[in-house]
């Protein structure tokens, strides 16, 4: 631990980080083939020479994006996918399947599910009571997503799948999204979701 | 503050990816957005300066995330805004003691227009009025992110080495 002012620490923070050496050579890479500067025909126009040469180095450039690797499957980024997905199918309150009897009874219910759906305390804490279910999915996996409600009839979406795959290692937390809030959290094997109005979730301990 | 017209262009990539890095808080997506805004403003052909690299990656980061999302600009009062302006520099000045992980998760709290504000301020040297323009933000506005996300900022850390 160094000690050092608040500004010392983000300057230094900051300085320490640097883009990747292979990036970087990517990018120089990418600026020069942007140069229309060599001439392409000895006897073409100069016009259509120029013209030639953008033409080439834009496809080059195209070429070059498409075969780079874009955002790896981080944890976070996974995490950030999961919510803005869970936060869209929120949106659309697509109607329930069948109602909510208990989380002990989910998967005799919804017999495609392939883990035991578990209890969530955050919904106890808002005083949300759990009324329908469907089946749905999160990044692809099967999920379910049940349906609950305050006592004053603010709605809130229980997301749980299996936390294998992307959603073994995604990182958990509060995200923000637009005016929701999504918990992302994983109780034992079950990768579990949360959304609700921001000053709903807000509300929790 | 510089225009980076001076600088190589490692150290303009550099510097952009900073920026981006402030914005996006996760190295992947930072190089991400810094190639996009590259290859933006290659294509426009304009000046190579830190400045236009800046703003091509914030438009970029803008296209991308926030016009999604609602983003909550809470209003400043007048009075409120020379309070704010006299505490510019002396909220920076606490004594804290921090590795580079503790404060990663403590910038990882602030909201990206709070974490883009204090870079700018802290590592650009920009002014409220400079911040205020490139990120089209009213000073005031400026003022109370780069005091409130300080503050944040100040509190996480003293508890981190309380608990330590």
């Amino acid at each position: 631990m160094n000690e050092r002012t608040l500004d010392g620490h983000i300057e230094a923070y900051y300085r320490d980080e640097s883009v990747s050496p292979e990036r970087l050579a990517h990018l120089r890479q990418v600026e020069s083939l942007a140069r229309p500067t060599s001439p392409i025909g000895r006897f073409a126009p100069v016009g259509r020479r120029w013209v030639t040469g953008a033409a080439l180095a834009a496809g080059l450039v195209a070429a070059l994006l498409v075969v780079w690797p874009r955002t790896p499957s981080d944890p976070v980024s996974v995490a950030r996918s999961a919510a803005a997905e869970i936060a869209k199918n929120h949106r659309k309150a697509e109607s329930g399947e069948s109602a909510f009897t208990s989380w002990a009874a989910l998967r005799g219910e919804l017999p495609r599910l392939e883990f035991d759906a578990v209890p969530v305390p955050l919904l106890a804490s808002l005083g949300a009571t759990a009324r329908d279910t469907r089946y749905c999915s999160v990044q692809g996996q099967l999920a379910v997503r049940i349906h609950a409600e305050t006592a004053s009839g603010e709605r809130l979406s229980v997301y749980q799948a299996q936390a294998s795959g992307p959603l073994a290692e995604a990182r958990t937390g509060r995200f923000e999204v637009g005016d929701l809030s999504v918990e992302l959290e994983r109780r034992g094997d079950v990768f579990v979701g949360v959304v609700g109005p921001s000053a709903v979730l807000a509300r929790a301990p | 503050m510089s225009d980076g017209s001076d600088a190589s262009p490692d150290e303009l990539l550099h510097a952009g990816f900073r920026y981006a890095l402030s914005l996006a808080h996760d190295r992947a997506e930072a190089e991400d957005l810094l190639q996009d805004g590259w290859v933006s403003l290659l294509r426009a052909g304009g000046p190579r300066t830190r400045a236009y690299l800046m703003r091509a990656i914030r438009s970029r980061y803008v296209d991308r995330y926030r016009r999604s999302r609602a983003v909550l600009v809470e209003p400043v009062p007048a009075d409120e805004v020379e309070a704010l302006a006299v505490d510019w520099k002396a909220a920076g000045a606490t004594l804290l003691a921090a590795d580079h992980d503790t404060l990663g998760d403590a910038l990882a709290r602030l909201r990206p227009e709070e974490r883009e504000a204090v870079f700018l301020q802290v590592v650009e040297g920009y002014s409220a009025s400079e911040i205020a323009e490139l990120t089209q933000t009213p000073r005031g506005t400026v003022l109370s992110l780069v005091h409130r996300a300080k503050k944040k900022l100040s509190r996480w850390l003293e508890r981190k080495e309380a608990s330590a």
